[in-house]
C-alpha cells in the first residue's frame, strides 16, 4: 500500500516535471502566455520551463522568411488574377511577391487575426496606388523596380503602425505585364523599338564605314599628288642642273656643244627607226609599210 | 473492507462544492480576446486586461470577443465619378472591436458587422467618388492622383460612423482594386492596342528618319572631305608645277637657245620609242644633220 503511493507520487512527479519542460527549437521562440497574459521575455531555443496548466506556450519562427503574395486570386477564390489600371488607364496584371519576417512574436500573435492577410491586403493597396500615379511606360520599364520599393516601405509602415509585428524584408514582381488580351501590342512596340535602334545602328555603321573609306581615298589622293609634286619638281630640277651644266660647257664653245647634242640624239634613235627616204623630186615610189625586219 | 464513513463522505462533497465554485469563479482572459461579463445575461464589466479574472459563480457569464485587427473584404461594387466614368472599385477594411458591450448591443457577431460595415463603406465610396474626378484617383501626371486622400476621407466618416454605432474601431479602409466594368473591357483594350499601334509606328518612322539622316550626314561629310582633298591636291600640283617653272626659267635664263635647243632633243627622245617608222624626206633637217653635221647657229671659234 505504501509502496504503491510511492510509485504513484513519484510517477505524479514525474508527470509534472515533463510538463514543465519546454522545448524551442534552433528557429524558434516561444511566448508564454501566463493566465492568457504575455509573459515579455520570450524563450529562446533550447530548453525553458513553464508552470503546468497555467502557461500556455506557443512557438513562432523567427527566422523563417515567410512569402505572401500581393495582386494573386485569394487562394481558394477560384478568380483569375486581377488587373491594376495604370496611370493611363492601361490595364496590367501585376503580382508582386512580398517577404516578411516575425520581428516581434508577441506582436504578431496578438495584433492581428490573419497577419498574412493583411499584409497582402495593404500590399494590393499600394499597388493600386502606385501603378496608379505612374504612366505604362515608366511601370514596365524604368520604374519597375522604383516602384517595388515604395510598395514595401508603404506595407511596412502600414505594418508599424497596425502593430503586426512583422519586418517586411523585400518586395519583388511575379508577374508584371499588360493584360493577355494586348499583350501581343505591347510585344509590337517592343520589336518596333528593336527595329528602330537596328535601323539606326546600320545608318550609324555605314556612316563609318563610308567615313573610313572617304579619309583613306582623301589621303591617297593628297599623298599621290604630293609625290607627283616633288616628282615634278625634282625632274625639274634635275634637268635645271643638267641644263646649267651643259650651259657652262657651252661656254667653251657653244657650237661643238650643239652639234655633239644633235648628233648624240640622233645617234640614239635613228637606229630605232624604221627609216625611209622620199626623195620629192623623183616619181612615185611604191612603199611597203605594214612589214617586219625590212631593209635599212 | 474498509466502512463509508459519514463524516469522511460529507467532507468531500463540501470539498468537491468549494472547489467547483473556486473555478467557476475564476476565468482566463487571453491576449487576443476581450470578455464582457454578463449578470443574469445583463452586460456588467467589460475586461479588456489579458489575465486571471474573478466572477461570482453560477450567476456571471462570460461573452468572449476577438481582440485583434480583423481584415474584411466588401464585395466589389461599381460607382460613378464625377465626371462620369464608371469604375470598379473593391477595398479592404481593417477593424476591431473597440467597444465590445456596444457591440454586444448592436451586432449578432461577426457576419452582422461586416454586413453593416459593408453598407457603410459603400455608401460613404458612392459620396465620396461621386465628387471627384478619374484623375484624383489614377493619373499619369505626377502628383496629381490622390487615391489614399480620397479613401483616408471615406475612411473618416465610415469609422466615425462605426465607433459611434457598433463599438468598431475601423483602422484602415483603402482600395485595393480599381479596374473598369466587366462590359467597358473591350473598348478599353481596343484603346489600349490603338494606342500601342500609334507608338510602334512612331517608333519605326523616328528609326527610319534617324536612319536617313545619318546616312545623309555621311555623305555630305564625305563629300566635303573629298572635295577639301581635292582642293589640296589641286593646289599642291599647282606648286608643284610653279616651282619647276621657277626652276626650267631660271635655268632658260642662262641660255635661252640652248634650253630650247636641249628641250626639244628631249621631246625627241620622249615622243620617239623603238620600232617608229620615220618616212623622211630627203631634205629633212635630220637627214641634213646627218649628212651635213649640225646646223651652225654660231661660228665655231677657231
Amino acid at each position: 500500500m505504501k509502496r504503491f503511493a510511492l510509485v504513484f507520487a513519484a510517477a505524479a512527479g514525474a508527470a509534472v516535471l515533463l510538463a514543465s519542460i519546454v522545448v524551442v527549437g534552433p528557429q524558434e521562440r516561444a511566448v508564454v502566455f501566463r493566465f492568457g497574459s504575455p509573459l515579455k521575455r520570450t524563450l529562446g531555443p533550447g530548453l525553458g520551463t513553464r508552470i503546468p496548466l497555467v502557461d500556455r506556450v506557443v512557438r513562432v519562427e523567427v527566422t523563417r522568411t515567410f512569402t505572401v503574395s500581393a495582386g494573386s486570386a485569394d487562394a481558394g477564390s477560384g478568380a483569375r488574377a486581377a488587373s491594376f489600371l495604370t496611370g493611363d488607364t492601361n490595364l496590367l496584371v501585376a503580382e508582386c511577391a512580398l517577404q516578411y519576417r516575425i520581428a516581434d512574436p508577441v506582436r504578431f500573435l496578438v495584433g492581428a487575426a490573419d497577419v498574412s492577410k493583411t499584409l497582402k491586403r495593404e500590399g494590393e493597396g499600394a499597388l493600386t496606388e502606385e501603378l496608379g500615379a505612374s504612366p505604362v511606360d515608366d511601370v514596365l520599364s524604368v520604374g519597375r523596380t522604383a516602384l517595388l520599393e515604395r510598395v514595401r516601405s508603404r506595407v511596412q509602415r502600414e505594418a508599424d503602425g497596425r502593430g503586426l509585428g512583422v519586418v517586411v524584408i523585400s518586395a519583388a514582381w511575379r508577374s508584371l505585364d499588360p493584360a493577355p488580351p494586348v499583350i501581343d501590342a505591347f510585344q509590337a512596340v517592343q520589336n518596333a523599338a528593336a527595329d528602330r535602334e537596328r535601323l539606326q545602328n546600320d545608318a550609324r555603321a555605314y556612316s563609318d564605314e563610308l567615313a573610313s573609306k572617304a579619309r583613306g581615298e582623301a589621303q591617297a589622293l593628297i599623298e599621290g599628288t604630293e609625290a607627283a609634286r616633288v616628282q615634278r619638281v625634282e625632274a625639274a630640277r634635275g634637268d635645271a642642273n643638267r641644263f646649267a651644266a651643259l650651259a657652262r660647257e657651252a661656254g667653251a664653245d657653244p657650237a661643238l656643244l650643239r652639234s655633239r647634242l644633235w648628233l648624240e640624239t640622233a645617234g640614239r634613235l635613228v637606229p630605232k627607226f624604221t627609216t625611209y627616204v622620199i626623195d620629192g623630186r623623183g616619181g612615185g615610189t611604191k612603199l611597203r609599210l605594214v612589214k617586219e625586219s625590212a631593209a635599212k | 473492507m474498509i466502512k463509508p464513513n459519514p463524516t469522511l463522505l460529507a467532507r468531500l462533497a463540501v470539498g468537491a462544492a468549494l472547489a467547483l465554485a473556486a473555478s467557476r469563479a475564476l476565468y482566463v482572459v487571453d491576449a487576443t480576446e476581450q470578455v464582457v461579463r454578463t449578470r443574469l445575461g445583463r452586460p456588467v464589466e467589460i475586461v479588456t486586461e489579458a489575465g486571471l479574472h474573478t466572477r461570482m459563480p453560477f450567476v456571471d457569464g462570460v461573452v468572449r470577443l476577438d481582440k485583434r485587427l480583423q481584415s474584411f473584404d466588401p464585395p466589389a461594387a461599381e460607382f460613378l465619378t464625377q465626371d462620369k466614368k464608371n469604375l470598379a472599385v473593391e477595398t479592404f477594411l481593417l477593424w476591431r472591436i473597440a467597444d465590445p458591450k456596444r457591440f454586444l448591443e448592436t451586432l449578432a457577431g461577426r457576419e452582422a458587422a461586416e454586413a453593416r460595415l459593408s453598407d457603410l463603406s459603400s455608401s460613404e465610396l458612392a459620396a465620396a467618388l461621386g465628387t471627384v474626378p478619374m484623375s484624383r484617383l489614377i493619373s499619369a501626371v505626377p502628383g496629381e492622383a490622390k487615391l489614399s486622400d480620397v479613401a483616408a476621407a471615406v475612411e473618416g466618416r465610415v469609422r466615425a460612423r462605426a465607433a459611434e454605432d457598433y463599438g468598431i474601431a475601423v483602422e484602415t479602409l483603402a482600395v485595393k482594386r480599381l479596374g473598369f466594368p466587366e462590359q467597358n473591357l473591350a473598348s478599353v483594350f481596343e484603346r489600349m492596342r490603338s494606342e500601342r499601334e500609334r507608338i510602334a509606328r512612331r517608333l519605326r518612322s523616328e528609326g527610319e528618319e534617324q536612319a536617313l539622316r545619318i546616312r545623309a550626314e555621311a555623305e555630305r561629310d564625305k563629300a566635303k572631305l573629298l572635295a577639301d582633298a581635292t582642293r589640296k591636291a589641286a593646289e599642291s600640283r599647282g606648286a608643284g608645277e610653279a616651282e619647276a617653272a621657277r626652276l626650267y626659267a631660271a635655268a632658260a635664263a642662262r641660255d635661252p637657245d640652248l634650253f630650247r635647243l636641249i628641250q626639244r632633243l628631249d621631246a625627241y627622245e620622249k615622243m620617239l620609242a623603238t620600232g617608229t617608222t620615220a618616212v623622211l624626206p630627203a631634205d629633212s633637217p635630220l637627214l641634213k644633220v646627218l649628212v651635213d653635221g649640225p646646223p651652225l647657229t654660231r661660228e665655231p671659234r677657231k
